[in-house]
């Protein structure tokens, strides 16, 4: 596999144009010792050492020895199911963009099956991936200074559910009171990375 | 009982910090830890103790803090007046702190941050593996302010073996850095300007990150770059053009391209940068 391969400092490196970042990071992290740490992004995977200069050809043998699948394998893979009150404040407003009728939107997201492509921007904030097409639509113009815990959102292709208050500028379509994220917890995240989400009415 | 460690008062709270959390970035989870870790490492090697302990770490000074039992102690970091019961030391010095004397430390003359280290450690509830406080994810111990305590740990250390260790004074803000990953989003210009123009350090700076304003950094690339790994000493630009180095509590994902990325020799420097300093930046010589 040949993916470009971009220095990010002088300890890591970024691979780029990655069609299954979680799967890669899995496989990389085979031929690492703990010291280098394997971070996937949503098109990327970010290889970096904890303890000094990393080097390329170390990266590229490891990339090089890395089947990546053509699509995410689902066999044996947890599915966690997520309660929603769909209650969320911008509920109405999405209904308006895409033209549907709130409980549209509502049997949209339920309908559908979601992986956790990657967690980011916060502990425990899962990025999903699955969100219908009719549901795709674009952040918010004016973010939220705050959103609160368990907020369950949109935008762009992916949903994800805020984990503790934070800004935001996702659209809020309703609230999860489940835990997702807990530090006295092993592990501490409820999304794990490459695992299956469903939501329900609650 | 090894006792413990109280604040009287402190201008800032005063933050808890080991080595931090690692691993855990895939989870979404900041790596944290002492932002200058050669100050905090360099403490805790004063007073005998193994690196990477638990400290605590002072910003901007202005502190005043008292044991409960005699220990022996040492301050390292920003240029700063300490006394321990009305007597003058020096940071980077190792010093007896009887029971129930007052150590003070004014406000830094130049730099930003100092760690105290006590000879045995302190003791605190570690989250996810460490003590370390992280302010954007509220994670780790709750940060320190007047009447708060922390408990001395007691472990075993080896006698300190320098009294006072120099510290070369290297000029703060002068960092290297490797270009990219993202520099091809930028303008000639912008690239340019990176390299060549000052940059100053605004108020907004925290152990998130070092916010600069400075000449605006001209994207030649539009539209969104999909959320990718941020790497510490990662200068992140944002649609306003400004400048930010990640610090040790920076997101574990970004969508803002990164121009270039401060060496990790250099992330240490960025604590001690205080509002109003001047920045450059310099590629590394390989």
């Amino acid at each position: 596999m040949s993916v470009p391969l971009l220095r990010y400092g002088d300890r890591a490196w970024l691979i780029d144009g990655v069609a299954d970042p979680v799967a890669l990071a899995d496989q990389l992290r085979r031929a690492f010792d703990p010291d280098t740490e394997i971070v996937p992004g949503a098109r990327t995977v970010l290889v970096r050492s904890r303890v000094g200069p990393l080097d390329r050809a170390s990266v590229a043998r490891a990339i090089a020895a890395a089947a990546e699948p053509s699509r995410p394998v689902e066999r044996s893979v947890p599915v966690v199911t997520l309660r929603v009150e769909y209650d969320g404040a911008d509920l109405a407003a999405v209904a308006e963009q895409t033209g549907l009728d709130p409980d549209a939107v509502v049997a949209l997201h339920v309908g559908a099956t979601y992986r956790v492509a990657f967690l980011g921007f916060a502990p425990g904030f899962g990025y999903l991936t699955g969100l219908p097409q009719q549901l795709q639509v674009p952040r918010r113009d004016v973010p939220r200074v705050s959103v609160p815990a368990g907020a369950v959102a949109i935008a762009d292709r992916y949903s994800a559910v805020y984990p503790r208050p934070s800004p935001g500028g996702w659209h809020l379509l309703g609230t999860c009171r489940e835990w997702l994220f807990d530090a006295a917890r092993r592990p501490p995240a409820r999304l794990m990375p490459g695992a299956l989400v469903r939501f329900e009415v609650a | 009982m090894p006792g413990s460690l109280r604040v009287v008062r402190s201008m800032a709270p005063l933050l808890v910090q080991d080595r931090g959390r690692h691993g855990l970035a895939p989870l979404g989870v900041p790596g944290s830890g002492a932002f200058d870790t050669t100050a905090a490492d360099l403490a805790q090697r004063l007073v005998g103790n193994a690196v990477g302990q638990a400290c605590l770490e002072i910003t901007m000074g202005s502190a005043v803090l008292r044991t409960d039992r005699t220990v022996t102690a040492a301050v390292a970091g920003a240029d700063v007046a300490i006394t321990v019961g009305g007597v003058a030391v020096a940071v980077h010095e190792v010093f007896s702190w009887p029971a129930e004397a007052d150590l003070v430390l004014g406000i830094p003359r130049r730099g930003v941050r100092n760690y105290l280290a006590v000879r045995g450690g302190l003791a605190a509830q570690p989250v996810l593996g460490s003590v370390s406080r992280d302010v954007l994810s509220d994670l780790g111990p709750a940060s320190l302010s007047a009447g708060d305590e922390v408990a001395l740990a007691g472990r075993p250390a080896a006698a300190p073996l320098l009294s006072h260790a120099p510290v070369a004074d290297r000029p703060a803000g002068l960092l290297r850095v490797v270009l990219g990953p993202r520099e091809d989003w930028f303008a000639a210009d912008a690239v340019a300007a990176l390299l060549e123009e000052a940059f100053t350090v605004t108020e907004a700076s925290n152990r998130v990150g070092v916010r600069l304003s400075g000449p605006h950094l001209r994207r030649v690339r539009d539209g969104e770059l999909a959320s990718e790994p941020l790497q510490r000493g990662a200068i992140q630009v944002p649609p306003s053009g400004q400048p930010i180095v990640m610090g040790p509590d920076h997101p574990t994902t970004g969508g803002y391209p990164v121009i270039a990325t401060v060496v990790a020799d250099d992330w240490p420097r960025c604590a001690q940068l205080r509002p109003g300093d001047e920045v450059r930046f310099a590629l590394r010589r390989p």
